[in-house]
């Protein structure tokens, strides 16, 4: 693969992810945001694949195929069950309108290129100017967070932060050594699943599942 | 690899075998003696880490030295004194409620797997591996937290598996960014995330991104600490794990993940200046002593009462920590061993007390000198311990604090923690205090304490006095650990 066309697909597979994370902000039907969610993950597992066939590295590129699995496949799968165990209907109740949340990305994103900005000036190569885009990310997702009350949101603004730090982690230093990465993966796995269990377990003490009904411990 | 690396490892290995064996042993008593082969590993580990020179297995993915030893061997007694409390924690459980016997196996079988992460994260060097075997913590300490099934504890299960997951991811955002300067820096990827060689590169790696992945590691591995304000996990959780868990959060858990920011400091301190970690620990630790100091007065369930005075103890930790000097280091390093084993003994018996009288508040508990003398002892002991009476080790430890922030010029700030310890001082005195003495116009029923109820909480007393007063062999043990930190001014 020839350096220049690596730089394009990088570049546009880093934007794509961007949009996806947008649109997942923006999206109301539970199962859009799950599909959106997948369509992220997928964004994410392609930058260590092109990482990989860059560099001729197949341990990344088995590292992009375990990515995949986790982050497009298996975690968005969990948390479609809370969602679905919930309401499979309703849509996702949210603190702010949509124009907000759209205003609220674009904020974010220009903010992640001020600060970004700084990294990508110590950064050799240029995929690095692709940062600002996971910075984005992880911006939105915690816009995510704060203006959405359901579970389920948190759960899939918790898998985007993650989604975003990876991306960081593929941009700038092209992944972290391939133990760890597995190790994270695993982790991720398994906080998603425990926080599942723990939110089908709560269902039946709660009448609308959002966060602001978990008063049982206020002092 | 020599018998001192295998040692080294030996708690990691035991604790997967135990948690293997105890989800599927079908018997009640053998699970539960086997449960103890994870800190017996971990006496094991702890006396070959402390001998002689530092110990390196795969690479620096593990590594021993007398830091190590220290907290190997903290983990060890607290540990102890959880799994043998626990025996009659479950034991109540089956008897109230017999379908809960199946939940013996998950019980202990998730006590070892949060015992092998913590004891990972111990024996790790490299950052990776002490932020994969962080979030395996919160992993296995989230079905323990939600272990009872009511609405409370799924719900502090819940608020904990939600701030602490986020922080830590913050901390893993924080050492990715430390890789890249690394790499930057020119050490080789593989040695990218091991503290030892950071340390090594820290001059090279003056940056943007090692100031900001530093400052997101300290937020992070705050929020496992349960400093403000990422403590509102801390209280929840803590009142509703069960007692012996509660112990080993409050006694070991905090400590752990506050060594991860200790070991970091000297790094900080030499690639990016010693003002980010020094300032960052001041400014959360303060405002947690504050905090947990003003929600102590008005408190009405006990072991949430017990729960903020951790939040109390990790700021007073975390002084010590911004300070810096030898002295306060040592202090911290004194603190937290004498901490961990005087919460150990306040949890176990609170769990005593929730487990006879059936509610945690305050007011239910009376009597407790007349009603059972033996609780109403090791209450007032665990009381004296963290109020820092002597001949308890604490009180030494916190002198010593206060002594280092009055010589390093900070007066302010030893006037504000002074005046906040005395308020959770008087708090935790009044509220223990009435549930010793108070005697209501009704006649109370008296309770009787069972031998496996003694046995942690005897032991547990006789450490406290030994920690306190007899200086060798832990004082050297604390002397060498304060030695390996090596940013002391």
């Amino acid at each position: 693969m020839s350096n220049s066309m690596y730089t394009n697909l990088f570049y546009t597979d880093a934007a794509a992810f961007l949009f996806t994370a947008v649109a997942i902000a923006w999206q109301k039907s539970d199962r859009g945001l799950i599909r959106l969610l997948r369509l992220a993950g997928v964004s994410l597992a392609t930058l260590p694949f092109l990482n990989g066939l860059k560099a001729s590295d197949l341990e990344m590129i088995l590292v992009s195929l375990a990515v995949l699995v986790i982050h497009a496949v298996v975690a968005p799968t969990l948390i479609a069950r809370v969602s679905v165990q919930v309401r499979s209907e309703r849509q996702s109740e949210r603190t702010v309108n949509s124009t907000s949340v759209l205003l609220l990305s674009g904020i974010s994103v220009m903010l992640a290129y001020l600060i970004a900005d700084k990294l990508t000036v110590i950064a050799d190569g240029s995929i690095a100017r692709a940062l600002p885009i996971s910075f984005g990310v992880i911006f939105i997702s915690v816009i995510l967070l704060i203006t959405r009350r359901q579970m389920a949101s948190t759960l899939i603004a918790f898998l985007l932060f993650d989604d975003g730090i990876s991306a960081v982690t593929y941009t700038l230093t092209g992944g972290v050594p391939s133990v760890i990465e597995l190790g994270v993966l695993l982790d991720v796995v398994s906080l998603i699943l425990v926080m599942v269990l723990l939110a089908i377990k709560i269902r039946p003490n709660l009448s609308i599942m959002e966060i602001d009904e978990l008063k049982e411990l206020h002092e | 690899m020599t018998y001192r690396s295998i040692a080294l490892i030996l708690p990691i290995l035991t604790s997967i075998l135990l948690a293997i064996v105890t989800a599927t042993s079908r018997g009640r008593t053998l699970p539960r003696l086997l449960s103890l082969g994870t800190p017996i590993a971990l006496v094991i580990a702890s006396l070959a880490a402390s001998d002689g020179k530092a110990i390196r297995l795969i690479g620096s993915i593990f590594y021993g030295d007398a830091m190590t030893s220290f907290m190997l061997a903290v983990t060890a007694i607290v540990s102890f004194l959880a799994i043998v409390s626990s025996w009659s924690f479950l034991d109540f459980e089956i008897r109230s409620d017999p379908v809960r016997a199946s939940k013996q196996r998950q019980y202990l079988s998730l006590l070892q797997i949060f015992l092998g992460a913590m004891s990972i994260a111990i024996t790790s060097d490299n950052l990776g591996v002490i932020w994969v075997a962080v979030e395996a913590t919160t992993i296995s300490t989230a079905f323990l937290v939600a272990h009872k099934g009511t609405a409370k504890a799924l719900e502090a299960a819940w608020k904990y598996v939600i701030i602490c997951s986020f922080g830590i991811a913050l901390a893993f955002f924080g050492t990715v960014l430390v890789y890249f300067s690394a790499i930057h820096a020119g050490i080789s990827p593989s040695n990218a995330l091991d503290i030892h060689y950071l340390v090594r590169g820290a001059s090279r790696m003056h940056n943007d991104a090692t100031r900001l992945g530093l400052g997101l590691i300290l937020l992070g591995y705050s929020a496992k600490v349960g400093l403000v304000p990422f403590h509102t996990w801390l209280a929840d959780a803590h009142s509703q794990a069960p007692a012996p868990v509660s112990a080993l959060m409050s006694g070991v858990l905090l400590s752990v993940a506050f060594t991860i920011i200790l070991r970091l400091e000297r790094f900080s301190s030499l690639s990016v200046g010693p003002g980010l970690f020094q300032n960052g620990l001041l400014v959360m630790a303060l405002a947690s002593i504050l905090t947990a100091a003003l929600l102590m007065v008005g408190q009405k369930d006990f072991k949430r009462l017990f729960a903020y005075s951790s939040i109390e103890n990790m700021g007073v930790i975390a002084i010590a920590g911004s300070i810096g000097t030898r002295i306060a280091l040592y202090a911290l390093l004194l603190q937290i061993f004498a901490h961990g084993v005087a919460k150990a003994i306040a949890f176990i018996s609170a769990g005593i007390m929730q487990m006879h009288i059936g509610s945690t508040d305050i007011s239910d508990v009376i009597a407790l000198t007349r009603r059972t003398p033996m609780i109403a002892l090791t209450l007032s002991v665990a009381m004296l311990a963290l109020l820092g009476f002597p001949p308890f080790a604490i009180f030494s430890s916190e002198t010593s604090i206060a002594y280092s922030l009055g010589t390093s010029g900070e007066s302010v700030i030893l006037v504000l923690v002074s005046l906040a310890l005395l308020i959770g001082f008087g708090s935790l005195a009044r509220h223990v205090g009435r549930m010793l003495f108070f005697e209501a116009a009704t006649t109370v029923s008296t309770i009787s304490i069972s031998i496996t109820d003694s046995i942690p909480l005897v032991v547990g007393i006789g450490l406290s006095l030994y920690i306190g007063i007899v200086t060798s062999p832990i004082s050297q043990l604390v002397s060498q650990a304060t030695y390996t930190l090596g940013f002391a001014k």
